[in-house]
């Protein structure tokens, strides 16, 4: 078992192969798969994205892709996992790379209002329909690139698993380690996709108060920070992301709502609760 | 024509010796990378100290496509198993909308983990 792991949109890319030949080939296919999402869907550079503008237009297939997946992610949760928070996520600070956030900056005045306006997005094969919205997909991109990377790898070189900023895609059986370095971990086997969403991590501070990138699309401001971290495992990556992602919005309601979700949840005070057969 | 017993117990014999000739091989090689260095520990957490191996996120890494990855760093090596027939191989396009399909629930196990999921 060979990996190889490096960094590449702002997170730790790692990509591990039974097979120690394939290890290097299946490190330049996941490349090439993150330097076409780059291309298509960032918001810090000139990316398809960013020349975005409201109304009709065409898009190129890695785009309409992300957009496809990220509506399904929406219409899945009812919009607890909001494609269309672009313009909230500048106003509560997180407006350029995350390595180039200040340590703290001034209040915006802007930020704060209830947002969803991702039923007003249409995609018709590659025709988008976009209101006067910003668009971020970045919580449901990565996972989905790391879906697509297994897959090719997968149908190449066997079983593999992906990991992008720990959002993780397992073609076959793999021992995975899930939670924050700062609370109770564990090691489990994983086939399909896991993700962890942490209030932890991409932390900022606005106006003096603590800001992190899960917005709770209610609000147009950071979830309330219950959890510490939810991990979910399912039948794919996305799916795991858009429901870990959905239950740290939810805050206490979370379990209730993952119903038989493998998941594993993890409170302010290190609590532990788990839903849906993850092992106790 | 039948195989004689002799025949097969020349047969499980060779068998036997591949099998130990290619366990050989992989403590040999597990040996030899640990000696020189390319063995860095089951898992490799990437720590404060581990990331001075590795470049860090930096607002380039973001801006800039990235080069080709070169291995940075075999986290572990080991003699592979044969490939299952079919395990492996699952549909060329990833299929976001499965949401009906429940995943089994994920095991606990007391392998060495080789790959994290501390959130993002």
């Amino acid at each position: 078992v060979t990996g190889v792991r490096w960094w590449a949109l702002g997170c730790e890319v790692h990509v591990v192969t039974r097979d120690p030949a394939a290890a290097t080939t299946a490190a330049q296919v996941l490349q090439h798969r993150l330097e076409e999402l780059d291309a298509a869907c960032s918001r810090f550079r000139d990316s398809e994205l960013t020349r975005l503008r409201p109304g009709r237009q065409r898009v190129g297939p890695v785009l309409a892709g992300a957009i496809r997946v990220a509506l399904d992610a929406a219409h899945t949760t009812r919009g607890l996992v909001d494609p269309t928070l672009g313009a909230a996520m500048r106003e509560v600070g997180y407006d350029r790379t995350f390595s180039e956030l200040p340590t703290d900056a001034p209040e915006s005045d802007r930020a704060g209002r209830p947002q969803g306006r991702w039923l007003d997005v249409s995609l018709d094969g590659d025709v988008l329909d976009l209101p006067d919205v910003e668009l971020d997909l970045g919580a449901t991109a990565k996972a989905w690139a790391a879906d697509c990377a297994a897959e090719e790898i997968g149908a190449r070189f066997g079983d593999v698993v992906v990991s992008l900023g720990g959002d993780v895609a397992a073609i076959g059986a793999w021992p995975v380690e899930v939670g924050d370095p700062g609370e109770p971990t564990e090691v489990v086997e994983v086939s399909g996709g896991l993700a962890t969403s942490s209030t932890l991590r991409r932390t900022w501070r606005r106006g003096g108060r603590h800001q992190h990138h899960l917005l709770d699309p209610r609000s147009g401001l950071p979830a309330r920070p219950h959890w510490r971290t939810v991990t979910v495992a399912a039948t794919t990556c996305v799916e795991a992301n858009t429901a870990s992602t959905a239950a740290v919005v939810l805050g206490p309601e979370a379990p209730a709502w993952l119903g038989d979700r493998p998941a594993r949840l993890v409170d302010q005070e290190q609590s532990l609760t788990t839903t849906g057969g993850w092992p106790r | 024509v039948q195989p004689t017993t002799a025949t097969t117990s020349r047969v499980a014999a060779r068998d036997r010796l591949r099998r130990r000739t290619r366990w050989l091989s992989s403590v040999t090689t597990l040996a030899t990378l640990a000696a020189t260095g390319a063995v860095t520990g089951l898992l490799a957490r990437p720590t404060a100290a581990a990331a001075g191996a590795e470049p860090v996120p930096t607002a380039a890494a973001e801006l800039e496509p990235a080069p080709l990855p070169q291995p940075l760093r075999t986290v572990y090596v080991r003699q592979s198993e044969p490939r299952r027939q079919g395990q492996a191989v699952r549909q060329q396009q990833p299929a976001p909308r499965r949401t009906a399909v429940r995943a089994p629930a994920p095991r606990r196990t007391s392998a060495p983990a080789v790959i994290t999921s501390s959130g993002s």
